[in-house]
């Protein structure tokens, strides 16, 4: 049944991240990122991590997205762009940055752990669990991350007073 | 596994059929209340065998009228998007109350039937994140409709979800610090408590700021006056303006459908839910004094009852607040939303720590 589920949902992820970089127009290649994204938060779901799914759901789909979505509403842009797969220079490091992907992902995949029947403790993946562990284990990097993202908010503050 | 099936089956019918229901009545509702705050008739023409019923078979006529008209898509636009946008935005609204709790758990016939949907540990997450999902309803019909005017409406619709998105996630902390989870069933069963033994420990008391920054940012998520600028269906163009038929009346719908999921979340977080102050599992009873022991089954109707006359309350209430106050002029619409909730919102987040804190310690 999980295995079923997952195959699904595997298979919708794939296709429609194929379709953000086949499509045509812009509006649908942004639509089908959203897909995307709510289909790794469904794996995640699956995955017992049901604070990181919701998270998913609600920084990327509900909000990153949406600036993606801004931008092009506001952009006058060609119908069909005629040349989205392009090749020259971006296209070979296109293709690099996806060779160094794959062969890291085979890397990995070669010599990482796995668990056949790994056992969950109860309440893995809830709120209170991560929590815990970002808020003792991990202060200091959470910290840093959040100081990161208060000089970005700031600097937003200040271009558009500059702009 | 069959019968688990049928129970959630039912469960969705009961949730759904309730909502869509006082969803219908509500477009009549709101227009009698108009017309009695403005001292009107208001909608009484409808009628069947020369029945009248103060006018309730309005909502019947509506749908007949609305499914008769002609479903006009804008040639310049998107048809596909066109389409999808009205059904998302009912989708958005409507999953929702999925996870929101009508009742305490039913014993019957040896099982245990928690009277909520789907019982998620992300609880409120969830409303919050379907709240933030229901932006691309807004976004996708001003976009694909082939209309500047729809477009800029759309972009003020989506500005103000977002910036009103973050007061509202931000009051809810209050409440989770409160009652020490983010379930809405633990929510909901933490308000049984008793303040001095004889006041209900409900969100509001808890919270009465939270409470207020939650329900004037959820207004604005719901678009209605005085937040409704995005729409202005009174005068100037909003973004469903090139919808027609029966994908208007989805938008319709999708908008009560979401003040009835705003007055369900207000019930569960600061109403006490399926709670009736001095009914519990044993009874009714005076505090220290004595009980009168009433069934189960009795006492889950009486509570189930309870959440929808509450439910209704708030629904009445927000009409109240439509037809009394006028519209935000956008600058103050943002003012409001960033530079007086937002700060509230963060100043309620503290105040409350510090008082669970010194209460606890």
């Amino acid at each position: 049944m999980e295995l079923i589920q997952f195959y699904i949902v595997a298979a919708i992820t794939i296709s429609s991240a194929v379709s953000v970089i086949m499509q045509g127009r812009v509006m649908y290649s942004i639509l089908s990122l959203i897909v995307t994204l709510l289909s790794v938060a469904w794996i995640y779901a699956i995955l017992n991590a049901s604070f990181l799914a919701v998270v998913q759901v609600i920084l990327y789909a509900g909000a990153i997205v949406v600036l993606f979505v801004f931008a092009v509403m506001m952009l006058r842009y060609e119908e069909i762009e005629p040349q989205r797969m392009r090749t020259g220079l971006i296209g070979c490091l296109g293709l690099l940055v996806a060779l160094f992907f794959i062969f890291e992902l085979i890397l990995s995949s070669a010599t990482g752990p796995f668990v056949e029947e790994a056992t969950l403790s109860a309440d893995f993946g809830s709120i209170k669990s991560v929590g815990a562990i970002l808020y003792t284990q991990y202060l200091v990097p959470l910290e840093l991350a959040s100081i990161l993202l208060l000089v970005a908010v700031v600097g937003a503050a200040l271009f558009s007073k500059r702009g | 596994m069959f019968i688990d099936v049928a129970i959630t089956l039912l469960k969705i019918a009961f949730v759904f059929g309730l909502v869509l229901n006082i969803a219908g009545i509500l477009g009549w509702a709101e227009r009698k209340q108009s017309a009695v705050m403005q001292d009107r008739i208001g909608a009484n023409r409808a009628d069947i065998l020369g029945l009248r019923l103060f006018g309730l078979f309005h909502p019947i006529a509506d749908i007949v009228k609305v499914i008769t008209k002609e479903d006009w898509i804008p040639p310049g636009g998107d048809k596909f998007l066109h389409t999808l946008a009205p059904f998302l935005a009912l989708f958005t609204a409507l999953a929702v109350f999925a996870v929101i709790p009508f009742g305490d758990t039913l014993h019957i016939a040896g099982r245990d039937i928690p009277l909520v949907i789907a019982d998620l540990n992300v609880g409120i997450l969830f409303v919050i994140a379907f709240g933030s999902l229901g932006i691309y309803s807004v976004v996708l019909a001003g976009w694909s409709s082939d209309n500047k005017y729809s477009l800029l409406g759309s972009m003020r619709a989506a500005a103000q979800v977002i910036s009103y998105e973050l007061a509202l996630a931000l009051s809810v902390v209050g409440v989770i610090m409160a009652y020490g989870s983010v379930e809405l069933d633990d929510i909901a069963r933490a308000q049984g408590q008793y303040v001095l033994g004889i006041i209900p420990y409900w969100g509001v008391i808890a919270q009465p700021l939270g409470f207020l920054i939650f329900f004037a940012a959820a207004m604005a998520e719901t678009k209605r006056t005085p937040f409704d600028l995005p729409e202005c269906e009174s005068e100037i163009i909003g973004y469903f303006t090139e919808y027609s038929g029966f994908k208007f009346l989805a938008f319709w719908m999708g908008e009560f459908i979401e003040v009835i999921a705003v007055a369900g979340v207000v019930t569960t977080l600061y109403f006490g839910g399926w709670q009736v102050p001095f009914i519990d599992s044993q009874g009714f009873f005076v505090p220290g004094l004595f009980t009168i022991p009433l069934p189960h089954l009795l006492v889950v109707v009486i509570q189930v009852t309870a959440f929808i006359l509450k439910v209704c309350f708030f629904c009445w209430f927000m009409l109240l607040v439509r037809w009394t106050l006028p519209r935000f002029r956008y600058d103050q619409l943002m003012g409001f939303g960033w530079k007086f909730l937002l700060p509230l919102a963060f100043l309620n987040v503290i105040l409350s720590g510090v008082i669970f804190m010194s209460f606890e310690g």
